[in-house]
């Protein structure tokens, strides 16, 4: 195993053992709750339900993480074919001991331009 | 055309005074190896993919590091990497993997790639989280389900949108905008075949947008089997008995830059080597040598086979040889002949599949149809010993096969006489597989001219030899009306989810697709839409103009019909670009219809050659939108084609020329199960 994989190995060990310091299931759920909130509600669906997460520092050698990288499965209530998505995020500790979501989910992307573009469906 | 940085092309400017050709390497190959085989077991074929870098000897002066499928049974213990090959073996010129109808192709991908520190799309607005080279799997050709992963089914189907990013490159930071599903480290795949899946010749690649480029000249490739070539030729006994001496090659054409230092370019530059050799280059036996000065500083170009650069193809038989050839080239349109050595002239050979179908003309076919139902693929010649009635189809002889990326062909291969027919070969008697270089038009680029193989001829055909193969089969029935494949498929559609806002086309309306660049002096290629009325008048309010990839939602939405039982549509596709341009769909196969010459109206052809890929040719004239199109300021010359479509899903459609693809000419289609 390559010493960056085995890191990422332990680290997610330490996700999955409650470890402080790297975001949680309820921290990434909670996280994109208020960014969506924050941002434009409307905009982002509010059906997602995470299921899991599995999360590094984004700082190498770091467990107590001022940001994190989580991988993390989700569903959405409203999609009965029980589709699994599949995201990375990014996340940033505050001092209120939430995460901000930083990247990934709605939180994200610089506009891309599509002229004159309207969707078909 | 690549789009180049202005610095870029302004280097390149500079650079053209005291431009100097270097000599190619010549490297003798030895004989043609046939590709690494896993075949499938009792239904199931069960694979570890592992995706990395591997040390190449093959290639060049210098070793390189190559970009290839380490593919072997998935190993018991759940391990990542694949037991160590012998000393000597070439990943980088792929592994077949043998299936059958009905078979299940399941597949652990595993990303261990090294970074693409030279995307050039990593500079584009949230791109730079390709220079982490995530990477997936396409199996290309394939009519099934892209299923994405439930709770009940975690894995995917042949679905390109989804990513695995190898968590040894880094991970994506703030500002990245990653597209689609996102994994670390590996995904799981499963794919099944129908059981009335035709028999054919598919193949396997990376499909990451941004990077398609560099996975593909980096050596990202593999070929598929459904079936073998028995199962669609020579049905009756006198023939089946023949087909049984012939030996069966499988051909994976490749091709790689490399530095002068030893670095693969995975950043393929077009311009590379010149397009003809200059008066004092030597050879071009396999590779071609880059033009001093420019950026890439020199280095050669490799054009492999099996991983070989410039190897020798013994057909020791007189009756010949099947070759099942696929290319893997990026962005490369090879345009392929079998030159006879001593007389110079292209050899006759037999066309019995193109792109996985086996091609079946109707016995009667005229020869301008049989020209045009091969599009501008096969330069179609009369084949030796065609006596109307003689077979159940009409069979499709070439002297040059045209193949742009993604294309595959399979060929009889023997040696032929001026007039097509099977001859005896001389103790001397050789040929040299070449491709003779191909310009894609005003604006577009030009291919370069490379020997790619020398082959031997010996022996004489068995007495009462045919002098064409009978294909038969199933194959063009079967994908023409999928009715048997759509049942097959009826689970996995239905798990679509069934959209409400989706509507048929009208009867006797078709779907446009615009090729082109993104208006607005924009550099990006694009694709743009508009639906078409029973009299080819643009439906009012459909018209999208040309515009670049969006990953995040589909342009189109297609029902399929009632039942979910296969809904057949006509696509016209008009290239408004001084290039040509690759027209490829995921998950069908399609037929290219012609105008009645008396009625001007589109006529399907009567069995013959289906495609999942087909070039379109460039515009003549001065168009930079669609607007000038209309307004005449050049001339489109449209392809258009009948697809019945089967699967439910989403799905691309896109030029298959990667420098395009990864531009953004590549567009999202829904198909919708209905009710």
């Amino acid at each position: 195993m390559k010493p960056g994989a085995a890191a990422f190995v332990l680290a997610v060990a330490a996700a999955s053992a409650g470890a402080a310091g790297l975001p949680d299931v309820a921290g990434v759920q909670a996280a994109y709750e208020a960014a969506r909130s924050a941002v434009d509600a409307a905009s982002h669906a509010n059906d997602l339900v995470i299921q899991s997460a599995r999360c590094q520092p984004l700082s190498p050698g770091r467990q107590a993480a001022a940001q994190a990288a989580c991988q993390i499965d989700f569903v959405r209530r409203l999609e009965p074919e029980g589709r699994l998505y599949f995201e990375i995020v990014t996340l940033e500790a505050r001092n209120s001991g939430a995460w901000e979501l930083l990247s990934g989910l709605c939180k994200t992307r610089p506009p891309v331009a599509h002229p004159g573009r309207s969707p078909a469906i | 055309m690549r789009i180049a940085p202005l610095q870029a092309i302004v280097r390149r400017l500079v650079c053209l005074v005291g431009v100097v050709i270097l000599g190619s390497v010549s490297a003798q190959a030895g004989p043609l190896a046939e590709l690494p085989v896993l075949k499938s077991q009792s239904g199931v074929l069960d694979v570890l993919v592992v995706a990395r870098g591997d040390k190449l000897a093959s290639l060049g002066r210098l070793p390189t590091t190559a970009w290839v499928y380490d593919i072997c049974p998935r190993p018991a213990d759940g391990s990542s990497s694949c037991p160590p090959k012998p000393p000597g073996t070439n990943l980088y010129g792929g592994t077949r993997l043998a299936l059958q109808p009905g078979d299940t192709l399941r597949m652990r991908l595993v990303n261990q790639l090294p970074p693409a520190l030279d995307s050039e799309h990593a500079t584009d607005p949230g791109n730079a989280y390709l220079r982490l080279n995530p990477t997936n799997l396409h199996t290309h050709g394939l009519i099934v389900s892209p299923r994405f992963p439930t709770k009940g089914n975690p894995t995917y189907g042949d679905n390109v949108f989804v990513m695995t990013l190898n968590p040894d490159n880094g991970l994506p930071g703030p500002g990245d905008v990653l597209h689609g599903d996102v994994r670390l480290s590996d995904t799981e795949y499963e794919i099944k075949i129908p059981n009335s899946h035709p028999a054919g010749l598919h193949w396997l690649h990376a499909h990451i947008h941004g990077l398609t480029v560099n996975q593909l000249s980096g050596g990202l490739s593999g070929v598929i089997t459904i079936g073998d070539p028995a199962d669609y030729l020579c049905k009756n006994a006198e023939c089946s008995a023949f087909l049984k001496s012939l030996p069966v090659r499988h051909i994976l054409l490749k091709d790689t830059q490399i530095l002068k230092s030893g670095t693969l370019l995975s950043e393929q530059r077009p311009d590379f080597c010149k397009y003809k050799p200059s008066d004092n280059e030597t050879a071009r036996q396999g590779s071609c040598a880059g033009v001093h000065g420019r950026p890439t500083g020199g280095g050669d170009w490799y054009f492999s086979l099996n991983g070989q650069v410039f190897p020798h193809i013994p057909v020791a038989r007189g009756q010949g040889e099947i070759w099942r050839l696929t290319t893997g080239s990026a962005t490369v349109t090879y345009d392929l002949g079998l030159r006879d050595d001593a007389s110079g002239r292209d050899m006759v050979m037999q066309v019995l599949s193109v792109d996985g179908v086996a091609v079946q003309p109707d016995a009667d076919a005229t020869p301008a149809e049989m020209m045009s139902m091969g599009g501008a693929k096969i330069a179609s010649v009369p084949c030796p010993g065609d006596l109307p009635g003689k077979l159940a189809t009409k069979p499709l002889c070439a002297t040059r096969i045209l193949m742009l990326p993604s294309s595959r062909v399979e060929l009889w291969v023997a040696h032929r006489d001026a007039l097509g027919r099977l001859a005896p070969a001389g103790a001397k008697a050789s040929a040299t597989l070449y491709t003779a270089g191909y310009k894609t038009g005003p604006a577009g680029d030009a291919w370069p001219a490379i020997d790619l193989a020398r082959v031997s001829f010996r022996g004489t055909a068995v007495a009462g030899a045919p002098q064409v193969l009978a294909v038969t089969g199933d194959a063009q029935a079967t994908l023409r009306d999928p009715r048997r494949l759509g049942a097959e498929l009826q689970a996995a559609n239905a798990a679509f989810p069934r959209g409400l806002d989706c509507p048929a086309l009208a009867p006797g309306h078709m779907r446009r697709i615009f090729m082109g660049f993104t208006p607005g002096g924009s550099v990006a290629f694009g694709l743009g839409y508009e639906e078409l009325d029973e009299n080819g008048q643009p439906v009012p309010g459909t018209f999208l103009d040309i515009a670049p990839f969006d990953a995040d939602r589909p342009t189109l939405c297609v029902p399929l019909g009632a039942g979910n039982s296969p809904a057949v549509e006509r696509w016209e596709m008009v290239n408004i670009a001084a290039e040509d341009h690759n027209f490829h769909m995921h998950q069908v196969k399609f037929s290219l219809l012609s105008r009645d010459r008396i009625s001007g109206r589109l006529v399907p052809h009567r069995g013959g050659v289906l495609h999942d890929n087909v070039p379109v040719p460039h515009a003549q004239g001065d168009c930079e939108s669609v607007s000038d199109w209309r307004a005449g300021r050049c001339t489109a010359y449209p392809t258009t084609v009948e697809i019945p479509f089967t699967v439910a899903g989403d799905f691309s459609y896109h030029c298959h020329l990667g420098e395009h693809s990864d531009s953004g000419m590549m567009a999202r289609i829904r198909v919708r199960a209905t009710k």
